[in-house]
């Protein structure tokens, strides 16, 4: 909990919050020209990894302040989010982490409105993940049927401001690529080897479970929170044994069972100091490395011997 | 709880848990001449180590123990080289095969299977064996009145006195042929390479119950065997599969040496009898636990392939 608010992390969260203050303060005020450059280097300062890419069926998902300064729907709500850090590290003291994503609403007067809804999802790296089912076979247990899903998230979290049923139904949540529905049809549509859509069915079920178990796939009701009227924020936590690689976090904002807007920020996953170097060296030098862990071994030994030579 | 995070194997485990793993086995190592790996391998498996990682890296952190365990033992002129450079013969071609074999496993996906089966079936054996065969010695023993009846008749014969190429160990004061020797050893090398265990606990046996050597210099020359069979075993799977952590050794070693070491005085002071019932208990507990994970109905039918995360 604490380890985000150390160092680069704590700087970020905080520089990145006063981004988003002066982005409220921005749609509250005039928009005058300079006062638009001004808003529109924030945006560039608060996601520095770009714009997250559109979804499939090309709807307008992410949002950008054009040069006039007005956002496409003068009323609708946009939002806009950051992340407490962009980087994770994995040294080796790494035991897992949480990171923050912060964010607002921007582009129209709420007041009147009933709040709106937000779903962030965030999506670990895609993986190919072959599964085995257990068969007896005599008196023994043995892993019998192989089936493949090409392309499952290593990590998928889904928060939202309040249950995903109350928000907008299945079928349309289903139609934006968003929660546990769609990823099982995706899954579906990847698999490999398999006999029957119900076996396919019980397949996807058991990724969903022990990928759950490892707390790698995981729901929170209650993980988007509100700090005021226009300011959100979610925590996710990612566990010790979290893929490495390109993440995405992706904020969705809805009202009454409609899409608004989407912002997607990136977040990435890696090996740093010591715990690189050996990965590097292991994976570009296995001669080298494979050697250097004999003599390491044999040293270890020789010392213990000698430090034991008492007799 | 302090943590680590294992480069290779891509996973943060308990650093107190390693350290205790590894002290422990490597007590027992020092104490019976076994390289302990058929008890860690399994370990390290059950807290979450992918399995390829597990043994190749459980075969590097036995380098360190069996060449430490070596030393203490060659110091006391427990170890019979020539016996020595021959089982290693047999295992520098068991390892390379072995290789081979875990290579063609994984192409089928059963090398899981293949693991387990293997170690039910040779734990079974052996630890039945060794134990009904230390129960009478130390029974015998017990009529005579409490001085040691010599274990080994020199006139006791069995079929691999009758082989060609007889060699001369004067060490252990034989004269047999080096087939069974080799064959121990291609075993042993074999074994390294697919279960991450260093094989002491198949040839320690062996060579009391079927190379008739005496029971002083099993244990280090067993030692002397498994070091070298390991290193190859190290370089090979670092080479071919990426898959040694030098981290989960280190830290692995720098308990285990020292267990070893105490392993070793604790281990002269026993009865050997008595120490091959220990020993027999330990591989028979851990056969049952085996075979019943085999045969029990298991909780979740469905698994990742590689045991991967």
């Amino acid at each position: 909990m604490k380890r985000f608010m150390q160092g680069m992390g704590g700087v970020t969260a905080i520089a990145g919050l006063l981004l988003a203050f002066v982005a409220v303060a921005f749609t509250g005020l005039a928009r005058a020209q300079d006062a638009a450059n001004t808003a529109t280097n924030t945006m560039e300062l608060a996601q520095p990894t770009g714009q997250g890419a559109g979804d499939s069926e090309g709807r307008p998902v992410s949002v950008r302040v054009k040069k006039s300064g007005i956002p496409r729907k003068a009323q609708a709500p946009q939002v806009v989010a950051d992340l407490s850090t962009h980087t994770v590290a994995i040294k080796a003291d790494f035991a897992g982490t949480r990171v923050m994503l912060f964010g607002a609403l921007v582009g129209s007067r709420e007041e009147s409105k009933t709040r709106p809804d937000l779903i962030v999802v965030v999506r670990g790296p895609s993986r190919v993940f072959k599964m085995h089912r257990k068969r007896r076979v005599g008196p023994i247990w043995i892993n019998s049927d192989e089936r493949i899903f090409r392309a499952a998230p290593g990590y998928y979290a889904l928060l939202s401001s309040r249950p995903l049923a109350e928000i907008a139904p299945a079928d349309k949540l289903q139609k934006r690529g968003i929660g546990f529905g769609a990823l099982k049809a995706h899954l579906l549509a990847t698999g490999e080897g398999f006999k029957s859509l119900e076996e396919t069915n019980e397949y996807a079920d058991a990724l969903v479970r022990l990928l759950r178990r490892k707390g790698l796939y995981r729901t929170n009701d209650e993980g988007v929170r509100f700090t005021g009227r226009y300011l959100f924020r979610a925590t996710f936590d990612l566990p010790a044994n979290v893929p490495l690689g390109e993440y995405e976090a992706d904020v969705y904002l809805w009202r009454d069972g409609r899409l608004l807007g989407k912002f997607s920020s990136a977040l990435e996953i890696e090996k740093r100091g010591f715990e690189r170097f050996v990965y590097e060296v292991a994976h570009k030098r296995p001669l080298f490395y494979g050697v250097a862990a004999v003599i390491i071994a044999i040293a270890a030994g020789f010392a213990a011997a000698a430090v034991f030579r008492k007799d | 709880m302090m943590s680590i995070y294992l480069p290779i194997a891509e996973i943060s485990v308990n650093l107190f848990l390693l350290l205790g793993l590894g002290g422990v086995v490597g007590f027992l190592s020092g104490m019976f001449g076994v390289g302990g790996g058929f008890l860690m391998t399994p370990m390290l498996m059950m807290i979450g180590i992918p399995p390829a990682v597990a043994v190749a890296t459980e075969a590097n952190q036995i380098v360190a123990s069996s060449v430490s365990g070596a030393l203490a033992q060659y110091r006391r002129g427990n170890v019979d080289v020539k016996m020595g450079l021959i089982l290693l013969a047999g295992g520098v071609v068991g390892s390379v095969l072995g290789v081979q074999l875990v290579k063609m496993l994984r192409e089928i996906g059963q090398v899981d299977l293949v693991i387990k089966l293997t170690y039910v079936t040779m734990l079974s054996i052996i630890g039945s064996m060794m134990f009904i065969e230390s129960l009478n010695a130390i029974r015998k023993t017990k009529k005579a009145g409490g001085k040691a009846a010599a274990t080994h008749k020199a006139g006791s014969h069995n079929w691999v006195h009758g082989l060609p190429f007889r060699m001369r160990f004067p060490r252990s004061k034989l004269y047999i042929s080096i087939i069974p020797p080799i064959g121990v050893g291609v075993l042993v090398g074999l074994l390294a390479a697919i279960m991450g265990v260093g094989g002491g606990f198949i040839m320690v046996p062996a060579m009391i119950y079927l190379l008739r050597m005496p029971t002083g210099v099993v244990v280090g020359t067993s030692l002397f065997q498994i070091g070298f069979v390991t290193i190859l075993t190290t370089i090979l799977n670092a080479v071919q599969n990426q898959t040694v952590d030098v981290v989960l050794a280190l830290i692995l070693m720098s308990s285990a040496v020292i267990g070893a070491q105490i392993g070793a005085r604790v281990g002269a002071k026993l009865p050997g009898e008595q120490l091959r019932v220990l020993l027999a208990l330990m591989v028979l507990a851990m056969c049952v636990k085996l075979g019943w994970g085999l045969v029990s109905t298991p909780e979740e039918l469905f698994s990742f392939a590689g045991g991967g995360h």
